[in-house]
């Protein structure tokens, strides 16, 4: 369900390395492609919609992308909104982690908690109009030796996969190891793909063209919510935001697909642009290597966490467009647990907790000023919200007496030293939901999910492993309670805050209203007044 | 009538009406010049006060890097200090993006970013110039952003620059928020025209795009004319007619405009106007409505009184009149009425006594015309005592007494036909033959009477219907009245004439004519110019001429004589007019 469309966060990329501790090359599709599913569905209804009008049909919605130069692979942006809007899942995840019916219709648990039994659609088909049959799941799903790089590898709630099976066209059998609460909503995160080298999907549109600039997307008629109310979409990448903004000032684009917070009351205006912001699951993070001596103990980092006042942060960086975040578990969550917080910010006992542990100040030198603690944070290279994000750190940091060096890095290079543990701190912004599958594959330290961040954090392990074998409601809550009190307790790093994105939408669409949702995610349902058509 | 409401019309319009159209026409131009001039004023003061303070947050930021730059040089600090300096002015000063420190290569010494790159072609001011600023253009995050750059320079130290990105939002809000009604809208202009700010966020594409505004006319004007505010009014690049506003902004070299629709910036006084010309109007309405009302009113008793005088002249002597007012009027109009009353009654005297003078005429004309005859008859019945035995007397008795009692008998007859129309028959009749007979039985008179009788008659048989003795009746008339109305050694002269298709016949004579005033009457019964006689001749003459279909007509002047004219239509197909043998002269057709 989260998808790594937005911005260049190294979390969102994972590295992933296979058993024998290479990292694939296959890692791109695994995670752009097969794993990150931009469920288009809705988070309501699963039923087939009411067939468009014809006029609505000849809608085209063209979407301004911008993508910057930053060392992203050149399509990132738009390949991100491609599989949002071809795939689809077996289920969906709603913001509140709640899986509903998508491709499957139904499903049950068996009591023992290791066998699930789905119903698929009737008549579902691929973009071909190949039969879309509980065969190809079970070819997406299989731990078998045919799939290089399954996403059982990446995702948890995957891992336990035994065995699959397809005893009729409509049905299918998955087999756990052992009880897992993030297998459905894992599935959630997958798109069911047909076989062949072309990735073949089952969402809403599917791919018509593909040009450097321009990517061409035609509704499909078979998807299982019914034949979407535009026609057609075309992404249009442009270099910069002002760029696509420009071309959305000319009439060229109807969306602009990514729009700060604070232009919103810019781009909107005169009637003709509707801005939709909505809260990301994605939190910004600055997370500490445990390796590294200064950052070991706890407390040390506690004293961190209490030196950082989150709603100044957000105030500085985000221009008020954030929420303080309390750990990595989404706050829509339904398991959430809003009475854990961390200590409120307080800089002075932050410095006397310092002093306590021996870190006192120490004479300023030509290189650096006075403190008591140094570290280097590790930045993504070119994105100014992270910039200041670390500016308004490093100054709250510096405050406290803490000296922190702040370390432009591009994104590869990042990733790279992330995934060997040649780093003290990064900041970055980590997917956080609206599952709980991205928490337990970040703080879950086993070894295969340890290459993904180099760390050496492992305190949250047991709380994790209750999220995951938990078999009721109450367990659930109480183990992500439990999580969450660890990552405040002993924390890995600080989690500053969630923050905003905005879509910027020409009003001669009609979008339907869906609080906090990303408007994209509706694509489908968007129609347009039979004068607007093109 | 007309003349005179003309004159109550042209006295309306000169006093009312033109007045009130010149006070109209006055009060329109002064509330339009007057509004016009409020709405300039007022647009400008908005102007000058915005632009002031755009100046004032400019200003106050490039200040805000002159501290910044005071604090990064000349004290030899460390590049960690320099750069921790611009970092927390960054942090504090959140209209700076970011704020690098140059060296005199244009590679970066500290900055708030992480890479800053370098310096590139930004403006670079000498020392002791204090921040310049570069044009404004559109940052990644879509909003404004200008560069300002600062030389700083300490004692000793080499020339460097401090660069800061500065987010003018709050600029696009102050132009955002300067909204004159509901279209009237700001815009902001930099030194070479590029349009940077526009209040109408529909427009804002205009800035994305750098639209230049060089030849805008009030950025023209600014230009040629300095840093006066100025105002004009013209067709904007929508085709709209604008009321435009420019304000400078001197220490920017910028400008600011604010244009509103002039169809909505005068809106109020062209309502106003709309008002008063309405309520002009309205009076107009009212003074002539009033004008007419009272003028009618004024003119209703003149008119009645008119037509009354009329009525009465042609003889309606019972006509009245009302004038139900209470002033002299009403007065006016009790006085025609008394002299109404007083001359119907004059007028029945006058008919009682022209009765009575008639009665006595006739009484008078009946003895004349009977006594004679019965004084004959008398005369002869004394003598037929005595002469009753010679023969000779008893057949001159005999003639006598017929020939006097045919003319009794004929005065009875005119009486009787005054009192009731003669039947006549239709016959074709000979004119000329009747005439001749009529000449030749009144030439014996007329040589008694001493006068010429002549007698014309017509080039050709002219046969007419009507009835002989009648007609005879006729023209024995009008020959008899000419012939006593002529003194011895007149003349008097028949003559017969074909008129187109009617056949004409003239008696004339050379007679004392008759007064003029007194011709319409002569056809009048009981009229007659002679002192004897019941003037019924030509009364009865002229009803026979009508009911035969004729016309007959007089011509007279006094001491001249007098013509008569009688016409009537020539019957077309008369085979066998009547004969003087027939029986009674008169033959059926």
């Amino acid at each position: 369900m989260p998808t790594a469309l937005r911005t260049p966060g190294l979390l969102r990329a994972p590295v992933a390395r296979t058993p024998a501790g290479r990292e694939t090359s296959r890692l791109g599709v695994l995670l752009r492609g097969a794993l990150l599913v931009g469920v288009a569905s809705t988070a309501g209804g699963c039923a087939r919609s009411t067939p468009p009008t014809s006029a609505a049909h000849q809608a085209t919605v063209s979407i301004g992308i911008a993508q910057p130069a930053l060392g992203l692979a050149p399509d990132t942006g738009v390949a991100g909104v491609v599989r949002l809007l071809t795939s689809a899942s077996l289920v969906t995840v709603a913001p509140s982690g709640k899986a509903q019916p998508a491709l499957a219709s139904s499903w049950e648990q068996a009591p023992d908690g290791l066998t699930w039994r789905f119903r698929l659609r009737e008549g579902l088909t691929f973009h071909d109009g190949r039969p879309l049959t509980a065969a190809a799941v079970r070819a997406l799903l299989a731990p078998d030796d045919t799939v290089v790089q399954p996403p059982s590898s990446v995702l948890p709630g995957l891992r336990d996969i035994v065995a699959v099976d397809a005893p009729s066209p409509l049905e299918v059998v998955v087999r756990l190891s052992r009880p897992s609460t993030l297998f459905l909503e894992a599935l959630g995160m997958v798109a069911v793909r047909g076989p062949g080298d072309v990735p073949l999907d089952a969402g809403p549109f599917r791919v018509e063209s593909r040009e450097p600039a321009r990517t061409r997307l035609r509704a499909f008629p078979g998807f299982f919510q019914g034949r979407p109310a535009v026609d057609r979409v075309e992404l249009r990448s442009y270099a910069t935001h002002r760029a696509a903004w420009g071309a959305m000032m000319r009439g060229e684009v109807d969306v602009l697909y990514e729009v700060a917070p604070e232009a919103v009351q810019f781009v909107e205006g005169g009637g003709g642009v509707r801005a939709y912001s909505f809260e990301r699951p994605y939190v910004y993070f600055l997370g500490m290597n445990l390796a590294a001596p200064a950052l070991r103990e706890a407390a040390v980092r506690r004293a961190l966490n209490r030196a950082i006042d989150r709603g100044q942060v957000i105030a500085r960086a985000l221009s008020g467009h954030g929420v303080p975040a309390a750990g990595h578990v989404w706050p829509r969550h339904w398991a959430h647990d809003a009475a854990v917080v961390p200590p409120a910010p307080d800089r002075a006992a932050a410095m006397r907790a310092l002093d306590a542990l021996g870190l006192r100040l120490t004479p300023a030198t030509s290189d650096h000023g006075p403190s008591r603690l140094r570290f280097t944070v590790l930045v993504p290279a070119g994105y100014p919200v992270l910039e200041r994000l670390a500016l308004v750190v490093q100054k709250q940091l510096s405050d406290a007496g803490v000296d922190v060096r702040l370390e432009p890095v591009p994104l590869p290079d990042l990733r790279n030293r992330l995934a060997t543990g040649r780093f003290e701190a990064y900041l970055n912004e980590m997917a956080a939901g609206p599952g709980l599958n991205w928490p337990y594959w970040f703080w879950r330290s086993t070894p295969d999910s340890a290459g993904w961040v180099l760390s050496g954090y492992g305190a949250a392990d047991a709380p994790l492993e209750r999220i995951r074998g938990a078999r009721d409601d109450d367990a659930l809550r109480r183990a992500v309670s439990d999580f969450q009190r660890v990552l405040v307790e002993d924390p890995p790093g600080i989690f500053l805050c969630w923050g905003q994105v905005s879509r910027a939408v020409t009003v001669r669409f009609g979008v339907p209203a869906l609080p906090d949702r990303d408007v994209m995610r509706t694509l489908a349902q968007w129609r347009s007044a039979p004068s607007e058509t093109r | 009538m007309k003349s005179l409401s003309r004159s109550v019309a042209m006295m309306v319009a000169t006093a009312a009406v033109l007045p009130l159209v010149a006070y109209g026409l006055v009060s329109v131009r002064t509330l339009r010049e007057g509004t016009r001039q409020s709405v300039i004023a007022g647009t400008r003061s908005l102007a000058v006060r915005t632009a002031a303070q755009i100046e004032q947050f400019v200003g106050y930021n490039l200040k805000t890097l002159q501290a910044a730059g005071n604090e990064v040089r000349g004290t030899y600090l460390a590049t960690w200090q320099q750069e921790r300096i611009v970092r927390n002015f960054v942090l504090t000063f959140p209209e700076f993006r970011e704020i690098t420190l140059y060296d005199d290569a244009g590679a970066p010494l500290a900055s708030s970013r992480l890479a800053p790159p370098p310096l590139g072609q930004a403006p670079r001011p000498g020392p002791g110039v204090g921040p310049r600023l570069s044009s404004v253009d559109i940052d990644e995050d879509l909003l404004p952003r200008a560069t300002a750059v600062l030389a700083v320079e300490g004692p000793g130290e080499r020339a460097a620059w401090l660069v800061g990105a500065l987010r003018l939002e709050e600029m696009w809000r102050l132009i955002d928020a300067l909204r004159v009604g509901e279209h009237g809208y700001a815009l902001l202009v930099d030194e070479a025209g590029r349009l940077i700010a526009h209040g109408n966020p529909a427009a804002r594409a205009r800035v994305a795009q750098g639209e230049v505004l060089r030849d805008h006319p009030l950025v023209r004007a600014t230009a040629r004319d300095g840093a006066a505010p100025l105002a004009r009014e013209y067709v904007n690049a929508e085709g709209v007619a604008v009321l435009g506003v420019a304000a400078p902004l001197p220490s920017l070299s910028w400008t600011l405009l604010i244009e509103q629709p002039t169809r909505e910036a005068y809106g109020l006084a062209l309502g106003l106007e709309r008002l008063l010309l309405a309520a002009i109007g309205l009076a107009l309405l009212v003074t002539v409505g009033l004008g007419f009302r009272w003028g009618r009113s004024f003119l209703e008793p003149i008119t009645a009184l008119m037509r009354g005088t009329e009525a009465v002249a042609a003889g309606k002597l019972d006509t009245r009149v009302h004038i139900p007012r209470e002033d002299e009027f009403r007065r006016l109009g009790e006085a025609f009425n008394g002299m109404a009353d007083r001359l119907m009654v004059l007028q029945e005297q006058t008919r009682r006594q022209a009765g009575q003078a008639m009665f006595g005429r006739i009484a008078a004309g009946l003895v004349h015309d009977l006594a004679h005859p019965i004084q004959n008859i008398g005369n002869n019945c004394r003598l037929m005592l005595k002469m009753y035995d010679e023969p000779e007397y008893r057949e001159t008795f005999r003639r006598t007494v017929e020939r006097e009692l045919q003319l009794v008998r004929r005065v009875l007859e005119d009486l009787r036909n005054l009192a009731r129309p003669m039947p006549l028959e239709r016959f074709p009749v000979d004119l000329d033959r009747l005439l001749g007979e009529v000449v030749e039985s009144m030439r014996a008179m007329s040589e008694v009477a001493g006068l010429t009788f002549e007698y014309q008659p017509p080039d050709a048989a002219l046969v007419v219907e009507g009835d002989r003795f009648a007609l005879g009746r006729v023209y024995r008339n009008l020959i008899l009245n000419a012939m006593q109305a002529t003194a011895p050694g007149g003349r008097v002269t028949v003559s017969a004439v074909a008129a187109g298709n009617r056949a004409r016949t003239v008696v004339s004579d050379t007679g004392c004519g008759i007064p003029a005033e007194r011709v319409p009457a002569i056809f009048e019964d009981f009229e007659t110019t002679k002192r004897r006689g019941l003037g019924l001749g030509l009364p009865i003459a002229r009803k026979i001429v009508d009911q035969l279909g004729g016309a007959i007509e007089v011509r007279s002047q006094v001491g001249a004589g007098t013509q008569f004219t009688v016409e009537f239509p020539v019957l077309e197909r008369a085979e066998e007019p009547d004969r003087p043998d027939a029986a009674g002269g008169v033959r059926p057709v």
